[in-house]
């Protein structure tokens, strides 16, 4: 589904993805965990082509993105529920919801968002920045739905959400990932990724150092402790 | 005394609404592209210019009204690919060039039109009678054609997907993009409606003035202080705030010199800067 080979990013001068090569198969739900700032939100913003890749290439559905527009991204079925959430907070829970279709669907349309997303409907009058933290959220991931997308890449979407919650979103990306949506998830959090996730990849200073299976994470205690430094509790 | 008073607000009412339109096209491009665009009066001036060259070409001036803002458009458009583009995020940059811009529009229309000011013909050639004057009723129309374009502006903004992208743009640009907006495009299409609205604030107003190649030079300051009193990018407050400071300034060159009516207006401007330095429309600081 999305295969990235051999990126290169720079910010300025410093070379912050230093060929990064992962794929994720149709349907399945891989996580890439590292520390801070050692180029996850990049390597996600490089495949939206949010921002120029030095070299590489990125291959999604079949199709080469390398060169492509990037407002052509989403509408080709990748879509992104960026870290922080980044709603329109002036544009109201409808507005935002429907920005990535050309014309707003007849209400009907949206009636699986609604049943995904019941507190949505409720709220659809009100400006997206008066939503709280978790509702937030929600919106982010259903504007991305509304669009149809083949896979989607959440950037830490557990975030900054209050830990009651937190399970709530993890069984939503599974939900998600059941009906055949692919998944490209960037995680802080370990169990989150494990629990959510077939496949990890870790990575350290710009380029992956680990691939394996969620579970071999979750028995081999040294690998999280060698790249990430915590234990996994 | 109060008739006089009561025609002078009129008169401020409509010159306040083309104002406020031709404010609102400055201000939409400057909250949503950071451009400080030097030549937007004289865009104004050039509206104005076209107008009195179709009265002077067909000998129908409503022709204009139709004609104008459809170049308006498309040399904003123009405008953004050639002029802005090149400068982009770069405000101060866009200062230079759109000043370049201003004395190329000027010296163009010197050239072409000449320094004479000229005068069109009352369009409707019928008076009203109101508060015991003779009134000019299309002065009246004037006012109801600039409040119909400013309202029809917000309509656009508010209730249509391509005025929901322009606010969505302006919020997060690269989030737009990632949900699939034309962000470019969106750009481009904002320098022309910009364009158009200070244009076809020309034609409506060019009966009403003489009509010159410095027509943009008064209009432009009045602008950008109705902008910075209604609040940078609050454009409700901005097209208050134009009709409010355009009302004010009739009245006081009513009775005194035009130049001690922009001093109050600056005055004005001063204190909101020092007191509500988010604009007098801004919700109380939070």
């Amino acid at each position: 589904m999305l295969k990235v080979e051999d990126l290169h990013a720079y910010y300025g001068k410093s070379h912050v993805l230093r060929g990064v090569n992962l794929h994720v198969k149709p349907g399945e739900a891989v996580g890439l965990l590292g520390r801070n700032g050692v180029g996850k939100t990049t390597t996600m913003k490089a495949i939206m082509r949010l921002m120029p890749s030095a070299s590489g290439h990125v291959t999604f559905d079949g199709a080469p993105l390398d060169g492509v527009d990037p407002f052509r991204v989403a509408p080709l079925g990748l879509g992104i529920v960026p870290q922080g959430r980044r709603l329109f907070p002036k544009l109201t829970v409808y507005e935002n919801l429907c920005l990535g279709l050309a014309k707003d669907p007849p209400a009907e349309g949206l009636s699986d968002i609604f049943a995904r997303f019941p507190r949505l409907k409720e709220r659809l009058t009100q400006l997206a920045g008066t939503l709280s933290g978790g509702e937030q959220q929600q919106l982010a991931i259903a504007r991305c739905l509304v669009m149809n997308p083949k896979m989607i890449l959440f950037d830490e979407p557990t975030e900054g959400i209050m830990p009651k919650l937190v399970a709530q979103i993890r069984r939503q990306i599974r939900e998600i990932n059941k009906t055949g949506i692919s998944v490209l998830l960037v995680e802080q959090n370990i169990k989150t990724a494990i629990e959510i996730c077939d496949r990890i990849y870790i990575m350290e200073k710009g380029e992956i150092c680990f691939e394996g299976p969620a579970e071999a994470l979750k028995n081999d205690q040294n690998i999280v402790h060698r790249y990430l430094g915590v234990a996994l509790r | 005394m109060y008739d006089l008073i009561g025609v002078l607000l009129l008169n401020g009412l409509a010159w306040g609404l083309i104002i406020a339109l031709i404010a609102l096209g400055l201000s939409i491009i400057f909250g949503l592209l950071d451009f400080i665009n030097i030549a937007h009066g004289d865009l104004f001036m050039i509206g104005a210019v076209l107008a009195w060259t179709t009265v002077d070409v067909t000998g129908n001036f409503w022709i204009a009204f139709v004609l104008v803002p459809l170049i308006g458009f498309a040399a904003g458009c123009l405008i953004e690919r050639g002029v802005m583009r090149p400068v982009e995020n770069s405000p101060a940059l866009s200062i230079v060039a759109s000043f370049g811009l201003s004395l190329i529009l000027q010296e163009g229309v010197r050239a072409t039109f000449g320094t004479t000011p000229k005068r069109l013909m009352d369009p409707l050639g019928v008076t009203v009678e109101l508060f015991g004057f003779q009134y000019e009723a299309y002065r009246l129309l004037a006012a109801l054609i600039a409040a119909l374009a400013i309202a029809g502006f917000f309509l656009f903004l508010r209730r249509t997907k391509l005025g929901t992208w322009m606010r969505a743009v302006r919020q997060d640009r690269e989030m737009a993009i990632a949900m699939g907006v034309p962000a470019d495009r969106i750009f481009m299409f904002t320098f022309g409606i910009g364009a158009a609205m200070a244009m076809l604030g020309g034609v409506v107003a060019a009966p009403i003035t003489s009509v010159e190649f410095r027509l943009g030079l008064d209009v432009l300051p009045l602008c950008f202080i109705a902008v910075i009193i209604g609040g940078l990018g609050n454009l409700p407050g901005t097209a208050a705030a134009a009709v409010l400071l355009a009302v004010m300034e009739g009245l006081v060159s009513a009775f005194a010199e035009p130049t001690t009516a922009r001093i109050v207006s600056l005055v004005v401007m001063s204190v909101v800067l020092l007191v509500r330095p988010n604009g007098l429309f801004a919700p109380a600081r939070r």
